[in-house]
């Protein structure tokens, strides 16, 4: 999945907030009654994602003048069968290996202590939040033909060709997915891991079982639920990893996402497109159930004791070299990203960041970086514009559904479960003629990055409102606060952070849209990621060049934006 | 003293965890078919000294030695101990016969063999026909037995239980502390048994070692120790609080409130223990009698308490019967035949 980071943060498992007092009967003395609060989210989410949904079902099956013929070419030889066949065992070996990287993470993060810890892993956790269109192209600039490994390696044996050609290969393709998604699974596997009782491990130990059968006996079964969390979550974006496979992969490998993105853009097979999406959108919806299901449980037998125990030096020296190996990872493609971006032909030079504002390939259909850069900034601040009180108002109502509020949230959180380009191509195929004619207007940018965004205001509130006593509010009505005034001096001032962080987010996920955005977009309103992808299919070093600094800039954009959160002590974010 | 060959051998061990010293100079010994008492108030170290012999922690001094070897660098899994931990530490994700059987892996066993081991095993804690059982369905009891049997599965050189009735009710305790000291006597196995209820460890135990502070500041059969605290600190944890400060001359006490003779050679000021036992009511002041205001009595059937305010501060004792108390407020004359010097308690010296 692509700027398709998204569910994580917003399917998070559990919050550190209370939940006492706060959950039980909702009474809500400041917010109107379910229903109206819930009207403005259901009817968004019924025009902007069942509609479109029901459009690609309508377009695949019973659009007038088509016939079961036009879906044809996916029965036709084995070529689908192959794609989907790809798609599933790329996805599950990034997860093992994505796995295999992450759990001695996780041992190193939930039983080692350290002066910033909490800073390795906020930065450790940047690649999860950064667009894909960023990752694929720092892989590039770290493993591409001119990257930065075989530069080094060029200056270092002196070499006259690049010795490691990775590009266009299922390697490049694992390394990105693993990179994106590893320190998310330490984290869910961390969390879990630390609240295990340790005393498991020694009461085996005692019983004769060495460290390696400790660990399989052991630690491995009671960590099940979160590995498994884990591996749901990470299967569910590689499962409809989009950008990444389309610029690292080339033509010679395709997932059913970019294949639904193909049908659409270059064969104009409407109908086929939408199968494939269908099926797709099916199946992640059965991980999803299985992550929602595993996410958020806590270990049993949670030993409340304290006991005075010391960890030997070997064990730290595992410890610091596990982590000093999951920063370096991290930061070496981000590092040869800036890196390459500041490096011309005849060394470092800041001529890619001023040929910002040129459109180099002199085409009406190419815009200049800087008009990508403007775009973005105000597609992403009209998003957060909707978003906010969208998501809000979602918040409230949710918490006020009281006991159908898991399902009320569910429902909610839903457009995270469908895939971007899914989305793109039902606006194609709806959103282009009455009743609900949007075609030409940016408006279907902002309605589409809405959906992804206000999920996560949405959740980020809602996870500030448990923690509000409802007996705050009372009081103050009391006291003879009308509902407004309550809403204003009671709940505010307690989820602004909850918003703020929401806002943040709703930002960063409309900046690195891009599946959807791809689709949909005119070319006069490219975005950040759609010029970078743009500027990479043309020649040149100066493109290459543009598209390095334009990812850089989205890159320190949406870097910034996290830490800001992680830093603000949100914790709820933490929980990745 | 000469230490025995056979057994557990403690020698001089220290630990820290960040700077803080959690056992400080630590010897101990256990003899096979004899069950030691660790007793303390919480956080004295007793567990840690646990940990330090199952091979769970390593010292930063000393050695642990078993039947003659030093085991100190021999890590925890290839001891032979057997240990059974503070609220049980039972595995949730296997069944009662997955706990018990756990430690038989490495004994060579057939899977036949192993049945029958879990078999005899919860025979002997009286569990049989609960090994499809999952953890999570067991009472406290009932899991108590089961961690019991799971430590002693693979038949242990040394046994060592942490607070192993600590986190039952009462009524349940009592019971079980029975059944333990039946179980624990028929099996000839060294046994470390950490608590802080002296109760508990005077009833199970053949001697008992009282910790403070990371120190073993006394060790004895139980009689011993409660016949003669000797510490104020050991007094004190054993409940007896009648500590009056006097001097001794001459084997003669003089006190705040009464004076006694015949005591062992101790010359200056010293602190005195009035003992309870064989207290009784008299009708006057003379040598022996503490006088003091009556301030309340508790009628407990064969005994009855009473508190008494006198120059020394509140002291209690326990009379026979109901021992013609008078009223609240009256003046009342105790005879205490009883009375032994402890060591005043000094500050730690560092910490």
């Amino acid at each position: 999945m692509d700027e398709g980071r998204a569910p994580v943060a917003a399917l998070t498992p559990g919050s550190p907030l209370p939940q006492g007092r706060a959950r039980g009967r909702p009474r809500f003395a400041g917010a109107g009654p379910a229903l109206l609060l819930l009207a403005a989210p259901g009817v968004f989410l019924a025009l902007f994602l069942l509609y479109p949904l029901q459009g690609i079902l309508r377009e695949s099956f019973f659009r007038e003048g088509t016939s079961l013929d036009d879906l044809h070419p996916l029965v036709d030889g084995t070529f689908y069968l192959e794609r989907a066949w790809f798609t599933l065992w790329q996805a599950a070996a990034s997860t093992a290996l994505t796995l295999a990287l992450a759990l001695p993470c996780a041992w190193a993060l939930a039983r080692h202590d350290f002066p910033g810890k909490s800073l390795l892993v906020a930065v450790a956790t940047v690649p999860f939040v950064l667009p894909t269109i960023v990752v694929a192209v720092a892989f590039t600039a770290l493993l591409g033909p001119q990257g930065a490994l075989n530069s080094f390696l060029q200056w270092a044996f002196n070499l006259d060709e690049p010795p490691v050609d990775l590009l266009n290969s299922i390697w490049i393709i694992l390394m990105a997915h693993v990179f994106y998604n590893f320190a998310v699974a330490a984290r869910i596997i961390a969390a879990y891991w630390a609240k295990l009782d340790p005393r498991m491990d020694d009461a085996a130990a005692v019983l004769g079982a060495g460290r390696v059968e400790r660990f399989l006996r052991v630690t491995l079964p009671l960590l099940r639920p979160a590995v498994l969390a884990a591996a749901s979550l990470v299967f569910l974006f590689c499962f409809t990893s989009f950008g990444v496979v389309l610029i690292l992969g080339g033509s010679s490998y395709g997932t059913i996402e970019t294949e639904i993105y193909r049908e659409t853009v270059f064969l104009f097979r409407l109908p086929v497109a939408g199968v494939l999406a269908l099926l797709q959108a099916a199946f992640t919806f059965l991980v999803m159930l299985v992550y929602a299901r595993l996410a958020g449980t806590s270990p049993a037998g949670t030993f409340r004791g304290t006991v005075a125990r010391r960890t030997s030096h070997g064990e730290r020296w595992a410890a610091v070299a596990v982590l000093g190996a999951m920063l370096v990872l991290t930061l070496l493609p981000l590092g040869a990203l800036v890196e390459r971006s500041f490096h011309g032909a005849g060394g470092y030079t800041l001529e890619f960041y001023r040929a910002l504002g040129e459109n180099t390939r002199k085409q009406a259909l190419f815009i200049t970086p800087l008009t990508a850069v403007r775009n973005s900034l105000t597609f992403a601040g009209l998003t957060v514009l909707v978003a906010v009180p969208l998501g809000t108002v979602a918040a409230y109502g949710a918490r006020r559904a009281g006991r159908a509020g898991p399902w009320v949230e569910a429902v909610l959180l839903l457009p995270l479960g469908v895939s971007a380009v899914t989305l793109g191509l039902g606006f194609l195929v709806t959103l282009d003629r009455p009743p609900l004619d949007l075609r030409g207007t940016w408006l279907l940018l902002v309605v589409a990055h809405t959906l992804v965004g206000y999920p996560f205001v949405a959740r980020s509130v809602g996870a500030q409102l448990r923690g509000i006593d409802p007996r705050l509010r009372e009081a103050a009505a009391v006291m003879g606060a009308g509902p407004l005034r309550v809403f204003v001096e009671v709940d505010l001032p307690l989820i602004w952070r909850g918003m703020a962080a929401g806002a943040v987010l709703a930002f960063a996920v409309s900046m690195g849209e891009f599946g959807a955005t791809l689709l949909i977009a005119r070319p006069e309103w490219a975005t950040i990621p759609i010029a970078v992808f743009r500027y990479l299919g043309q020649p040149g070093a100066l493109q290459y060049g543009q598209a390095l600094a334009m990812s850089t800039i989205l890159m320190a954009v949406t870097g910034a934006g996290f830490f800001l959160i992680d830093r603000l002590r949100y914790r709820e974010l933490g929980t990745f | 003293m000469e230490l025995p060959d056979d057994g557990l051998r403690v020698e001089g061990v220290s630990f820290a965890v960040r700077e803080k010293a959690i056992l400080r100079d630590v010897s101990l010994s256990a003899s096979p078919g004899k069950t030691t008492a660790l007793l303390g108030p919480s956080g004295c170290g007793k567990t840690t000294l646990l940990r330090v012999v199952a091979g769970l922690e390593r010292p930063d001094r000393g050695s642990v030695w078993f039947d003659g070897d030093d085991v100190t660098g021999v890590p925890a899994h290839r001891r032979g101990f057997g240990m059974m931990f503070q609220e049980f530490a039972l595995f949730p994700h296997l069944d009662v016969e997955g706990n018990v059987a756990f430690g038989l892996r490495h004994q060579g066993m057939s899977g036949g063999q192993r049945r029958d081991r879990v078999t005899e095993l919860m025979e002997l804690v009286g569990l049989s026909g609960y090994e499809r059982r999952r953890v999570e369905t067991l009472s406290g009891g009932e899991r108590q037995r089961v961690a019991l049997a799971r430590a002693l599965a693979p038949q242990p050189r040394l046994l060592m239980l942490d607070e192993p009735l600590g986190s039952l009710d009462r009524g349940l305790r009592e019971r079980l502390l029975v059944e333990l000291r039946g179980i624990l006597r028929r099996l000839n196995v060294p046994t470390l048994y950490v608590t802080h209820d002296q109760m508990e460890a005077f009833a199970l135990a053949d001697r008992v070692a009282i910790m403070d502070a990371g120190r073993i500041v006394r060790e004895g059969t139980p009689a011993e120790i409660h016949g003669e605290p000797r510490t104020e600190f050991v007094a004190r944890f054993l409940g007896m609080e009648n500590l009056v400060a006097g001097t001794c001359e001459g084997g003669r006490l003089r006190t705040p409130v009464g004076e006694w003779c015949g005591l062992p050679a101790h010359t200056g000021p010293v602190l005195a223990l009035l003992r309870t036992e064989d207290a009784e009511l008299v009708a006057g002041p003379g040598g022996g009698v503490v006088t003091g205001e009556l301030v309340s009595r508790l009628f407990q059937g064969t005994r009855t308490r009473v508190a008494v305010d006198t120059a020394a501060g509140r002291l209690e004792f326990e009379l026979p019967g109901s021992a013609n108390l008078p009223p609240e407020g009256e003046v009342l004359h105790v005879q205490v035949p009883h009375v032994q010097v402890v060591e005043r308690a000094v500050a730690a010296a560092d910490g």
